[in-house]
């Protein structure tokens, strides 16, 4: 062979070796494209995501618990976010309809990607929601939730933590509280012209935690000797009370106990003032969600004081990051936070502390740590039991006086005296 | 003292329906003059409520006294409707209910959303100097705002009254009888539907303020306003102003009598087997003798 035809046969032998790396590099380069294409992306951000109603007939509350969510968030990112990487909040508007909670959820676990979802508002909505959080195991944390059903089916080991929902009272605290007061009415009372007269009207919306937590305390209240006067339900789109009020009239209870969302709170007070319905204790529960109980325009004005209401931001409390909410929630809106508006932060401070105590997201790590550990929110101490529930929140008694919510009750929280008989 | 309550209750009911009925009067009318369901009557008449809000608020102006000017905006504000939405909508004849429902459900919507938009979901009261002022007569007690409601509403059906009588008015009931005959009569129907439209809108405008006066203000009321302003133009007759204003009131005794008697709970289930129970024996309404419906 001569030296040409050597180097030919050589040049061909290299380009069949140099072909056959070259293959195999594209072939490693491919391969490692594919591994990386198909690796689940490092997420830069902790994505907390659910629905509330920011129109229809609860957007006031819904745009409340909004507002304090995203100030929650926006403060965690100011300060660093969790686990280096920010928070992003995804709500989506149920205008609270049951039927578009579950497709919505879907939507933000399935297409959003969320890792962490709060509750819709109120506890039927909360039911859907947890179906599509328990098929796909994600962790829920309550927002404004008061019912206890749906953490007897969800809660604690399920996927769902409610730290607005109480132990050992249970469900009922929206009455038993009041109730309680009164029992030891003779120990506090300094108006001794009054005795105690366990006589009660008892008026409800006609919804879920009204029903249930009425069921939870009418045999409670009647072992304690309560009679009830009067026990109604009322339909939830009631606006005219003339004539239950008209039968509380007949009846004259000590104590009317009105169960409603803030806005028939309003309607049935002004009723009540105009038909000379009153009782030496009137209670509204949800009197207390919103400080617009005491507007003139938005509300009852200045007879709105005396009322008793459920407390569930005392004003002495100084837990997480309420004075940071109080400051802030007033210099953006002109107004104290409330009810809504603290557990909605609240529930970002649980994921937030969670999530760090976790050191990750996986929904196992982080149920480990909501059973196990004690958050400390703006709302209440908290420590979840095996149901979810919260065993270290105690609520109080509130009662309007001088145009803030005075806690009257249990005595060793009271910042106030509670003001007797009601006189509008 | 129990008689008296009673007395009470029945007037707070006649209150009750009073609003209800000035509602569906403006919703009767235009249904039968024109054929066009108005899904945006409450949502018109909560935007009328809203006016006379922010004019108290921020003016001071009474709400009484700001119907001065809301009446005859929220009548431009109908008419407009009519002339630029409603007609081009409903330009087919044998679609014409169908697309009147769809038209005003999306004007529903948008007025909704814009007062949300503009105004929040927060809710308001219209609240005045008197609101908390009783009067008692014969040992019923009736408020202030309550007894304003019974006197404009009186005011408001006589009023109606008088207008059926008018030129205008005898057009109206004519194409409520008869559109196509009316036709022939050479009644310019365009003109009359805007000025119909008009008329519906400012009435819903007070009965909205009313109701506001009453209870409380929010966006999304005004759906409600319009099922029952529904319900007793159904119960009351299609067509029927008087029927209507009967209707209401009726509806409002039941419904407070039966929650004084049996229970709050049972108060919309027997208003709707009453309506039935008419619907059966009375199909055309309590009032009303005979309806006819487009071919």
């Amino acid at each position: 062979m001569s030296e040409v035809e050597k180097a030919k046969i050589t040049r061909r032998k290299y380009l069949k070796y140099g072909g056959a790396v070259v293959a195999v590099g594209v072939a490693a380069a491919a391969g490692y494209g594919i591994y990386e294409a198909t690796k689940p992306p490092v997420k830069k951000e902790i994505v907390i995501g659910g629905t509330l109603p920011l129109t229809g007939i609860c957007a006031m509350d819904g745009q409340r618990i909004l507002r304090a969510t995203e100030l929650a968030v926006n403060r965690i990112n100011e300060e660093g976010g969790v686990l280096g990487k920010k928070l992003r909040l995804i709500v989506y508007d149920d205008t609270m309809a049951a039927e578009k909670i579950g497709p919505l959820y879907e939507k933000l676990i399935a297409t959003d990607k969320v890792d962490i979802l709060i509750t819709p508002y109120g506890a039927p909505m909360a039911f859907p929601a947890l179906t599509v959080c328990e098929k796909y195991d994600k962790i829920m944390i309550a927002g404004f939730v008061a019912s206890t059903s749906p953490a007897q089916r969800f809660g604690g080991k399920n996927g769902f933590f409610a730290h607005c929902m109480p132990r050992p009272t249970y469900s009922s605290f929206y009455y038993s509280i009041f109730t309680d007061m009164l029992n030891d009415f003779d120990k506090w009372n300094y108006k001794k012209e009054f005795t105690l007269d366990k006589t009660v009207a008892s008026i409800n919306e006609n919804q879920l935690w009204g029903i249930e937590q009425h069921e939870i305390w009418k045999p409670m209240a009647e072992k304690q000797g309560w009679n009830m006067v009067l026990d109604e339900f009322v339909d939830i789109t009631a606006v005219e009370f003339s004539s239950t009020l008209a039968k509380i009239k007949l009846t004259k209870p000590f104590l009317i106990l009105a169960e409603f969302f803030f806005f028939r709170c309003v309607i049935l007070l002004k009723q009540m003032i105009e038909q000379g319905v009153s009782a030496p204790f009137v209670v509204l529960g949800e009197a207390g969600t919103s400080y617009d109980w005491i507007d003139p325009e938005k509300g009852v004005g200045p007879v709105g004081n005396g009322i008793f209401t459920i407390n569930l931001f005392p004003k002495d409390y100084r837990g997480g990051d309420s004075e940071y909410l109080r400051a802030k929630y007033k210099e953006l809106y002109g107004t104290i936070p409330s009810a809504h508006e603290v557990t909605g932060y609240s529930s970002i401070e649980i994921i937030r502390d969670a999530v760090e105590k976790a050191g990750s997201l996986e929904s196992d790590a982080l149920r480990k740590v909501l059973l196990t550990e004690e958050f400390d929110t703006c709302f209440t101490r908290v420590k979840f039991d095996k149901e979810g529930c919260n065993t270290l929140w105690e609520p109080t008694a509130g009662q309007w006086q001088n145009n803030v919510i005075e806690t009257v009750w249990p005595p060793k929280r009271a910042t106030a005296k509670p003001i007797y008989p009601y006189s509008p | 003292m129990a008689w008296e309550i009673i007395a009470e209750v029945i007037v707070r009911a006649l209150v009750e329906g009073a609003a209800y009925s000035l509602l569906a009067v403006g919703l009767t009318l235009i249904f039968g003059a024109m054929r066009v369901l108005n899904i945006a009557h409450g949502d018109l008449a909560v935007l009328g409520a809203y006016i006379c809000y922010w004019l108290l608020v921020i003016f001071h102006i009474d709400v009484f006294i700001g119907l001065l000017f809301v009446v005859p905006l929220m009548f431009l504000i109908g008419w407009g409707v009519q002339k630029f939405i409603i007609n081009p909508a409903v330009s087919i004849p044998q679609f014409q209910v169908q697309a009147s429902y769809i038209i005003t459900y999306g004007l529903a919507l948008f007025i909704s959303n814009q007062e949300l938009i503009a105004w929040t979901a927060d809710y308001r009261s219209l609240t005045v100097a008197y609101s908390y002022l009783s009067i008692s007569v014969l040992g019923v007690t009736i408020n202030a705002p309550r007894l304003a409601v019974l006197s404009v509403t009186v005011i408001v059906s006589a009023l109606y009254m008088l207008f059926l009588r008018t030129r205008l008015g005898r057009a109206i009931r004519a194409c409520t009888q008869d559109r196509e005959a009316a036709l022939l009569m050479g009644i310019n129907f365009n003109k009359l539907a805007g000025f119909t439209f008009g008329i519906s809108a400012a009435t819903a405008a007070v009965g909205g303020m009313l109701f506001a006066l009453t209870y409380t203000l929010y966006p999304a009321v005004g759906l409600q306003l319009t099922i029952k302003a529904v319900t007793v133009m159904i119960f009351g007759g299609i067509g029927s102003v008087g029927g209507a204003l009967a209707a209401g009131l009726l509806l409002g005794i039941t419904e407070a009598l039966v929650t004084f008697v049996v229970g709050a709970t049972y108060k919309d289930l027997v208003a709707f087997m009453l309506l039935v129970i008419i619907l059966l024996i009375r199909p055309t309404g309590i009032v009303r003798k005979e309806f006819f419906l487009p071919k």
